[in-house]
């Protein structure tokens, strides 16, 4: 009984993804014909899974490479964001003033699209790479701002207490008891503002022409190879949720410790 | 106690309470929380002489949380004034050391660091070593030596205690606070402590005050007794002197008539307090009683 439980639960996870691809085939035999098969996909984009790393030009190269190229820039974008996001957050967490000062504009530029953000980067910097950077950090950056200061308010008090009573500086108060004390929420942001730079990159190399898992959808699109998509897609969804294991991994650990 | 001797000033008699000038002076302290039409601690009037073990008992939600907290210099009264050495007490100082209810330990460091970061901060002149070698004194002295280098979550919460109890100690204050230290322990463990608590006491000769709801920790571990009205506006009844000879057993205790009449005098001013909020309805002049209410006093 127990392990024909345990058989169905590692089976269901493949009957999703069959019924997804039946749905799939179904679809582009009948009312979308542009659509490529299942079949058809997987001949047309083998190579490019079999052969991650080839490489024949600057749009045409394996799978694993121009992830590889996005991966790059998301880590960039990603940092940046994190090295801008993480004091800010202490910040606000830390002064009522800067809190009041500064919330409802945080509130306002939070919900803004990468794709409103991108021309502004390229009006600032002239060159679509910094413009693609600038655009990942803005928009990856306000889950890491906002779980810092979240965090900061929320330490126990008993916490804050206990340096009262030992009279650390301010200095001391910060890196004893509230950076320490923080650290969950900290890399809770981390992981969210992870996802985000990862979601953002897509539309920063559509609009730039970057090389890349976004850049090689945009281009195989305007080539007509509707396949590659389906490839680009399913690459994306892929490294995007290991990125989220692997966060969730270190943020475990930093809870534990 | 290795380390310097900085508070040789102190007499060896402390053991007899009264004689040497007060330590800690409270005079007519209120504290009330905005929102509240009823202060927490009203009229709190008292004086505690250096080397005193005093207990302040009273019911769960009379404020003695927010007594400890005035005493600390975490929170300041309303109205009247606290002296602590002479000085207006007016900020947290690691000359009064506090055990918190919930431990607060840090739950990042391991019980060596925990401690360790309080005597950097009570004896900023002392190097990493000395400061390491004086913390595992006091992670000995509580008995902790095999979880020197675990973290608070990896301990039970008897070890909890030790290592909170450790911390304070290691910063060699002049006041010890403890507040409700062992309320979250179960009655085994609770005993030990206690034991522990009076062993250690008798070693450090430190001046303690603990708030509990336990009468007979009270009158076990203490010097003096003060009795806490029940909450709102609580206050201080007579307080009664314990001069039962040390150490103390718990099993002939329960024996001895001293320790009877203390135990009934407290009883009967905590349930006289209850009696009395019956009769009139209501907790309106119930603080003010107790202290008109003459209270039966042991001799000596």
């Amino acid at each position: 009984m127990v392990d024909a439980r345990r058989l169905m639960d590692r089976l269901l996870p493949f009957v999703g993804v069959g019924v997804i691809i039946v749905l799939w085939a179904a679809l582009s035999a009948t009312v979308a014909p542009d659509l490529p098969s299942p079949l058809r996909s997987w001949e047309e984009s083998k190579r490019y899974i079999l052969e991650p790393f080839f490489k024949e030009g600057e749009m045409n190269q394996g799978i694993g490479r121009l992830a590889l190229y996005s991966l790059t820039r998301v880590a960039q974008g990603y940092l940046l964001a994190i090295a801008l996001g993480t004091p800010l957050g202490f910040l606000l967490g830390l002064s009522r003033g800067f809190t009041q000062a500064f919330d409802p504009l945080i509130q306002i530029l939070r919900p803004i699209s990468p794709l409103a953000w991108l021309p502004l980067g390229l009006i600032l910097f002239q060159r679509s790479e910094p413009a693609a950077l600038f655009t990942i950090a803005v928009c990856a950056m306000w889950p890491t701002v906002i779980n810092t200061a979240v965090g900061v308010r929320n330490i126990n008090q008993d916490y804050l207490n206990v340096g009262r009573v030992l009279r650390l500086s301010r200095w001391q108060m910060l890196t004893k008891i509230i950076i320490p004390a923080t650290i969950p929420y900290l890399f809770t942001g981390y992981r969210l503002s992870l996802g985000i730079a990862w979601l953002v990159i897509v539309a920063a190399e559509m609009l730039t022409g970057a090389v890349g898992v976004g850049g090689f959808l945009w281009q195989e699109y305007n080539s007509l190879v509707y396949s590659h998509i389906i490839l680009a897609i399913i690459t994306i969804g892929l490294i995007g949720y290991l990125l989220d294991r692997l966060m969730s991994i270190a943020e475990l650990r930093f809870q534990r410790s | 106690m290795p380390g310097d001797t900085q508070h040789d000033e102190r007499s060896p008699s402390v053991s007899l309470p009264g004689t040497l000038p007060p330590l800690l002076e409270l005079h007519e302290v209120e504290k009330s929380f905005p929102g509240r039409t009823k202060p927490v601690l009203t009229r709190l009037s008292v004086s505690i002489p250096e080397g005193q073990f005093a207990t302040i008992v009273g019911c769960s939600g009379a404020g003695k949380t927010t007594l400890i907290s005035l005493l600390a210099g975490l929170t300041t009264p309303n109205r009247g004034e606290i002296r602590f050495a002479g000085r207006p007490l007016t900020e947290p100082d690691p000359e009064r050391a506090v055990v918190f209810q919930n431990y607060s330990l840090l739950p990042w460091l391991t019980v060596l660091e925990n401690v360790a970061l309080a005597v950097a901060a009570a004896f900023p002149e002392r190097n990493r070593r000395a400061v390491k070698d004086y913390a595992q004194y006091f992670v000995d002295l509580v008995k902790l030596t095999p979880a020197t280098n675990k973290r608070p979550r990896e301990l039970s919460g008897g070890m909890r205690q030790r290592v909170a109890l450790a911390r304070a100690l290691a910063m060699e204050p002049r006041l010890l606070l403890l507040d409700e230290p062992l309320s979250a322990l179960d009655a085994l463990t609770r005993a030990t402590l206690q034991d522990e608590l009076a062993r250690i006491w008798s070693e450090a000769k430190t001046t303690v005050i603990m708030v509990t709801n336990d009468i007979d920790e009270a009158i076990f571990l203490a010097d003096r007794v003060y009795p806490l009205t029940r909450g709102p506006a609580a206050t201080l009844g007579q307080p009664i002197d314990i001069s039962l000879p040390r150490p103390r057993s718990r099993q002939r205790l329960s024996l001895v008539p001293e320790y009877q009449r203390a135990r009934q005098a407290i009883v009967r001013f905590l349930e006289g307090e209850k009696y009395s909020e019956q009769e009139t309805g209501s907790t309106a002049e119930a603080p003010l009683q107790p202290l008109l209410r003459p209270v039966l006093k042991p001799e000596g």
